[in-house]
């Protein structure tokens, strides 16, 4: 199995060094996120694909129609998953889930799941018997830190832009509807939680956002902050490491939530741009068929 | 004046046990002075827990389980345990603490793995010990050089899952120990009885007050005890790590003649090494357990385990037998409970 | 003669749980002086008066711990072991190691410091329905995580190089705060397996009552408390309302861990975080009184929060009876424990001393003599004190002669 690459203690201390001084070694300022990029899939709904960085991840969701959890009759499921394969880094292996990837899962899982950003009684069609369930899968194709950051934006795009089929209860039966016969239905989301990461140093006295990879193997804490666009707070998370005040905490997730509102602010206008060129082509199909025939 | 009402001062008295710091006068009245004390170092408190603060007087120096933040002069603690002074230096000892060595500590351990030239050796310490194949005693006499012949016969010598006694030569830097078995006391175990109890535990000056009990560093931790009746004599070794071994006692040829450089070979060659136990009679297996449980109550009750401690115990727990038996109750052959706790108090008596 | 389960307050057919009294006092010392406190009837001693709208489902005020029981030694099999009950969570821990790492050569890591694992049992019977534990759960994995990471800066790593520290806990009951009792038996039971550490690191969860979105609340003098942040959540209040656990190293205020699953206005945070952060002090005392007391028996800690309970009350009885004299200011009134179960009233220059007496049943007497500060011109002062069983409720009969 390879083993991480480690930096250098050398590498370690010009970086904590220029920290001290309020530098980066990218040359970005210690509060400002690397510039974000998004791609929709031209034919496929709901799939996406977010740069942040030389971060890259792929977000995929489908939608199957199964039996609710005897449990929840009233409800849909929704899952998220998180891979990083050999293709991020030959050290995650696929037959043994890293740690990374457990708790990216983890956290994606119960800060979209649990501050109900989706609201699962939405994807019930049956009480009871049938509901959709909404599988989303996260790939990480290149891994440079700020994994929670690019993935909320990936998972949170392709919800927003993905279909499921439309349907019909007629009589206790459900009709669903191909794509082709009725067009798919946009999810409805509640609101839009972004994670942002404050990578902590030098003893808790500098608090960097979102850290690139070398700045992640470098730092000696994390707090993500998971926030959205109406000034809540969906989940705050700090894994251990080094103890910070709590003044300055407090402080940073403040800090990290206002950066969280910026991204839903951009995130929305490019679904928005997205569904406009969508709507306008097919639109455009439309027409040329009428013309053809 | 200002009106002021303090809360209630902490039970500091409670770790005391009673009024220790506090000093009561003819009329009952209570000086108060014990409670206001600043740091543990002056209150001379029971115990210290992590992240109290020792003392922040300059002239103090940190020692073992005490730490000191860089540009500071207070010391605090990282353990839970008694605070120990040497002129100057300040350490804790942890209650209870994993064994850790240190050079010349007699140990019982067990071999859990062999390498090319030396084995590893469990010693209930943080890390594995080592045992150099050049640290043992070779068959053919104590001068002769380690051959590569020897290399190739190391299970022949010691095998995973063989006990020895051994004796701690040098220590790493990490902390491991690097053992000897160069004297015909040391070797390899058989014909007895292995038993775990708590060890020295921090490895730090005399067991405090209010330390639980284990074995204890003393001058003789090899011992052997005579037994009545067909018992025989029985060979005692407590490892200061808290591993124990009683065996019979056999083959007295190295200790009753004189054993000179020539006839070394033959001692060592013959029996050293083997596995081969001998019969062991029921009556002194009978005996090996009586001073296995009699150890086993002294630790329950928390007394230190040496050899006087040990003896005195055994002798009690065979009278208590011998009183029973005169009274017509015939001999019984347990030792726990009460009557453990029993043993332990006449052995305490005898041993003041 | 103390209920395992909490106390009957007198005035109602409520429980309340409690620490012990003077925990009462450094409750209400975080928002008040001690005196005002100890004057106001808003928060008085015995809850008979409290209004039932500030109370919580349990009884407790939205500031008091549940009853935090441990014992550490637990189990002789282990280096170091613990078992802590955080009102109904109850969570046993065992330590093995520092030794060798089993998995010797793999693992990478190199190995420089002290490796830790945790391992956590959920036992099925610990909730509320039955249920196996599944393999891999995520939730778990997580509150393992947040357990290592924490611990490994607080424990001094460095000191065992090629080592490994095995912690395994298993949750016997859960409810509310699961995270914050597992890091604090761990915590205990390392402190018991004798591994050093900068300091006792704590946890507890702190919560809000206002769940939703509305903005942060404007201080009004009318506030009834009932948006007050609240402390120590138990399984029930964890599904209803938002919260956080904080642990924090030793009993400043140094975040070392901070989990929050809930939605909530950002504007709620530093409320939360500072009683949450406030309650790991509290915890940190009683932790820190668990080691202390190890080697002694329950009786006598129970003996021991019996007779505080008493001081309290005296206290605040006497300062009661000296204000009723007239007297223009009160000294300073100082209670301390001599030998038990005997305890000193010190009111600077007079002594009291207070026997408490058993007498039939669970109820409890204590008689006060002694004699008060020359500024109150002497005066002697005589009296008896009655107690509960709960060891609250006193009434002081008696005057000065």
């Amino acid at each position: 199995m390879p083993l991480e690459p480690k930096i250098s203690v050398n590498e370690r201390e010009f970086l904590l060094d220029a920290l001290r001084q309020n530098l980066r070694l990218s040359g970005r300022k210690l509060d400002a996120l690397r510039p974000l990029s998004i791609t929709f899939d031209p034919d496929d709904y709901g799939v996406t694909e977010v740069q942040l960085g030389k971060t890259r991840i792929r977000a995929h969701t489908q939608t199957t129609i199964t039996n609710p959890p005897p449990s929840r009759p009233f409800e849909g499921t929704l899952t998220i998953t998180a891979e990083l394969s050999p293709l991020t880094a030959p050290h995650f292996e696929l037959a043994r889930p890293s740690d990374t990837e457990a708790l990216l899962s983890r956290l994606l899982e119960k800060s979209i799941r649990r501050s109900g950003a989706l609201p699962v009684e939405s994807l019930c069609l049956l009480a009871g018997d049938k509901c959709f369930n909404l599988r989303v899968t996260v790939h990480v194709l290149a891994h440079d830190g700020g994994l929670p950051t690019a993935a909320f934006v990936a998972v949170l795009a392709s919800l927003m832009t993905s279909r499921v089929p439309a349907t019909e209860v007629r009589g206790g039966e459900v009709q669903v509807f191909t794509a082709e016969e009725r067009e798919g239905v946009r999810l409805q989301l509640v609101h839009v939680p972004i994670a942002v990461g404050v990578s902590v140093f030098d003893g808790g006295a500098i608090g960097v956002v979102d850290a690139d990879g070398m700045e992640e193997q470098a730092r000696e804490g994390e707090v993500v902050v998971v926030g959205n666009e109406v000034g809540e707070i969906c989940g705050v998370t700090k894994w251990g490491g080094v103890d910070v005040g709590a003044v300055e905490l407090v402080g940073m997730v403040e800090e990290a939530r206002k950066q969280c509102e910026g991204v839903v602010k951009w995130l929305k206008g490019k679904v928005e741009e997205e569904e406009k060129r969508r709507a306008k082509r097919d639109h455009a199909g439309e027409r040329s068929a009428e013309n053809q025939r | 004046m200002p009106i002021q009402i303090l809360p209630p001062a902490p039970a500091i008295s409670l770790g005391n046990e009673g009024a220790q710091a506090v000093d009561i006068d003819d009329e009952g009245d209570v000086d108060m002075g014990g409670l206001s004390l600043k740091t543990a170092l002056e209150s001379h408190a029971a115990i210290v827990t992590p992240g109290e603060v020792i003392t922040d007087d300059p002239q103090w120096m940190r020692g073992h389980g005490t730490t000191q933040e860089e540009g500071e002069y207070a010391i605090c603690s990282t353990l839970a345990g008694t605070l120990i002074k040497t002129n100057k230096l300040l350490s804790v000892a942890p209650l209870r603490a994993r064994y850790r060595p240190s050079i010349g500590d007699l140990l019982v351990g067990r071999i859990v793995q062999v390498q090319s030239r030396r084995w590893l050796v469990d010693v209930a310490a943080p890390l594995l010990a080592q045992l150099q194949i050049a640290a043992i005693n070779l068959p053919g006499g104590t001068l002769r050089k380690r051959t590569a012949v020897d290399e190739l016969n190391i299970r022949s010598f010691f095998s995973e899952g063989d006990l020895l006694v051994a004796e701690v030569q040098a220590l790493y830097q990490d902390g491991s120990a690097v053992l000897h078995t160069r004297s015909l006391k040391y070797g390899k175990l058989r014909n007895g009885y292995f038993m775990s109890v708590s060890g020295a535990g921090g490895s730090l000056g005399p067991s405090g007050g209010r330390k639980k009990g284990g074995v204890v560093r003393s001058r003789r931790q090899m011992f052997t005890m005579t037994t009545p009746g067909a018992g025989g004599e029985l060979d005692v070794i407590l490892g200061v790590n808290g591993y124990v071994w009683i065996a019979m006692r056999i083959g007295d040829t190295t200790e009753e003649k004189d054993v000179g450089f020539n006839r070394m070979e033959e001692v060592v060659g013959k029996e050293m090494y083997s596995s081969q136990n001998a019969s062991i009679p029921a009556a002194t297996r009978r005996e090996i357990a009586r001073v296995a449980a009699v150890i086993k109550a002294l630790v329950e009750v928390g007394v230190r385990v040496d050899e006087d401690m040990v003896v005195k115990a055994y002798e009690a727990s065979l009278e208590l037998d011998m009183d029973a038996e005169m009274d017509g109750y015939g001999t019984t052959e347990f030792i726990g409970g009460e009557r453990a706790r029993q043993i332990v108090e006449i052995a305490l008596e005898r041993s003041k | 003669m103390i209920d395992e389960r909490g106390d009957r307050c007198p005035g109602c057919t409520k429980w309340y749980w409690y620490q012990s009294a003077s925990h009462t006092f450094t409750d209400s010392s975080r928002t008040q002086s001690s005196s005002q406190h100890l004057h106001s009837s808003r928060m008085p001693l015995d809850t008979s008066s409290y209004t039932l709208s500030q109370l919580r489902l349990d009884g407790r005020r939205w500031n008091e711990l549940r009853r935090i029981h441990a014992q550490i030694s637990t189990h002789a099999a282990a280096d170091g072991s613990s078992y802590l009950e955080m009102g109904n969570t109850k969570v046993v821990c065992t330590v093995t190691g520092p030794a060798e790492g089993r998995r010797a050569g793999g693992q990478g890591g190199g190995g420089d410091v002290l490796d830790v694992r945790v391992e956590i049992g959920l036992a099925g019977f610990s909730g509320v329905e039955r249920r196996r534990q599944v393999r891999g759960d995520k939730r778990i994995f997580e509150m393992a995580h947040t357990i290592t990471e924490s611990l490994n800066r607080t424990l001094l790593t460095n000191l065992f190089p090629r080592s490994t520290l095995s912690i395994s806990l298993h949750v016997l009951s859960q409810d509310g705060s699961l995270l914050a009792a597992l890091i604090n038996a761990a915590t205990l039971a390392c402190v018991d397996a004798g591994v050093p550490m900068k300091d006792y690191l704590v946890a507890c969860t702190a919560g809000c009552m206002s769940a939703g979105a509305p903005p942060p609340p404007q201080v009004k003098a009318d506030d009834d408390g009932s948006n007050d942040p609240i402390l120590d959540l138990t399984a029930l209040e964890e599904q209803e309302l938002p919260f956080l656990t904080v642990a924090t190293v030793g009993a400043e205020d140094k975040v070392a861990a901070l989990v929050i699953e809930s939605r909530f206005h950002a504007g709620r945070l530093d409320e939360m975080l500072a009683v949450g952060v406030d309650g790991c002090k509290r915890v940190k005392e009683l932790v820190d009184e668990v080691m202390n007391m190890a080697p002694k028996s329950r009786a006598s800690v129970r003996r021991a929060q019996l007779t505080r309970t008493i001081t309290d009350a005296f206290a605040v009885k006497l300062r009661d009876l000296i204000w009723s004299r007239g007297a223009t200011a009160t000294p300073p009134i100082r209670l301390a424990l001599v030998a038990r179960p005997r305890v000193a009233l010190h009111c600077s220059g007079g002594i009291f001393r207070l026997i408490p007496v058993p007498v039939g049943g669970c109820a409890c007497r204590a008689l006060a003599v002694g004699r008060l500060d020359a500024r109150l011109k002497g005066a002697h002062w005589q009296g008896f004190g009655t107690m509960g069983s709960d060891g609250r409720a006193v009434a002081i009969e008696g005057g000065f002669t």
